[in-house]
């Protein structure tokens, strides 16, 4: 007997009310295969999460939700997968019509590569590639060796899912309120400076940051990261 | 040319702010080295560059300055006239780099931006 967790990422925004509806019924769901004795539980959450097995979307896209994904080794695949797991799972044991045989009967999956994305127009030409998306071991504690401090005006979406990337890379980060000061922003890089076997790692929303403070603000902070 | 420098080649500390979309290129390329190279959308990075280079290239030209004024070989006015030449040429040569960095950059935006 073996437990095979399936948990799927999908956005809300893929589906209607009634879609999300009929998927929530799902959530923790348990088949049991009497043949190939397997309990499969299939999951499927609506935010990030480190255990998501299956990234739900319709197009790759350079973004950070699906950097996330790409760090916790995920599948891509297309809402019909999922839409097909659950037929599958929905069909009667021993199911005679030629419409597939229930995951109770046997636990075989939708083949992924049958469901990929399409790639989103923005995507650089490098991107285009198959290869890019597809589960990579070298992705695994990416950030380990970085310590990040992240800067930001208000918490925005973006901040959090930067969080998220940076955490499921294995990388360290501090926040760091751009309104607390150039000086005080000089102390916590001579502070990460100082650790030892991580090298430091400044993000921001360069356009954000430059509105936030000013342009002649900004270019102290600049500076104080370049010396 | 060599498209991208690491962090090294413009001081010792320097640390570029880095872009988000910097970080998801790490990821989507699988190599956190690239969190270390200066982006290419870097305009600081680039200046302390165009700055470094230009003061290598200046002690390179006042050596060889001395040099040829040393060995009285060739005239002094000569001598400033091909210092000014070469000074120039190499500008131009650090800006083009600088360019096509800048190109580099607005082509990568310009997805962004669309």
């Amino acid at each position: 007997m073996k437990w095979i967790p399936i948990c799927a990422y999908v956005s809300v925004r893929l589906f209607s009310a009634e879609d999300c509806a009929s998927l929530g019924k799902y959530f923790g769901l348990c088949l049991y295969s009497g043949v190939l004795k397997l309990f499969v539980g299939i999951k499927v959450v609506y935010a990030p999460h480190a255990e998501v097995t299956h990234h739900v979307i319709s197009e790759y896209t350079a973004d950070l939700s699906c950097s996330a994904s790409l760090l916790s080794l995920c599948q891509f695949v297309k809402p019909e997968w999922l839409q097909e797991v659950i037929r599958l799972g929905k069909l009667p044991r021993s199911n005679e019509q030629p419409n597939g045989v229930s995951l109770e009967d046997h636990f075989i999956l939708p083949q992924e590569s049958k469901y990929r994305p399409a790639f989103s127009p923005s995507l650089l030409p490098l991107q285009r590639k198959l290869g890019v998306w597809e589960p990579n071991e070298e992705r695994v504690n990416l950030f380990q060796t970085c310590r990040f401090i992240c800067l930001h005006e208000k918490v925005t979406v973006i901040d959090t899912e930067l969080r998220e990337v940076i955490h499921r890379g294995g990388g360290i980060l501090e926040n760091f309120d751009i309104h607390s000061g150039i000086q005080k922003f000089g102390r916590a890089l001579s502070r990460s400076r100082a650790k030892e076997g991580k090298k430091t790692v400044v993000v921001g929303n360069l356009d954000s940051m430059q509105l936030a403070v000013g342009k002649e603000s900004w270019e102290g902070f600049l500076t104080q990261a370049q010396r | 040319m060599q498209a991208k420098r690491d962090r090294s080649d413009y001081t010792s500390s320097s640390i570029p702010v880095l872009p988000v979309a910097q970080v998801i290129q790490a990821v989507l390329g699988a190599k956190p080295d690239v969190l270390f190279e200066v982006g290419l959308d870097d305009t600081s990075g680039l200046y302390i560059y165009a700055r470094r280079n230009t003061l290598v290239l200046m002690l390179s030209l006042s050596q060889n300055l001395r040099y040829y004024q040393s060995r009285k070989r060739m005239n002094h006015r000569l001598v400033q006239l091909l210092f000014a030449e070469q000074l120039l040429e190499q500008c131009l040569g650090t800006l083009q780099k600088v360019q096509v960095r800048l190109k580099g950059t607005l082509s990568n935006l310009q997805p962004l931006v669309e």
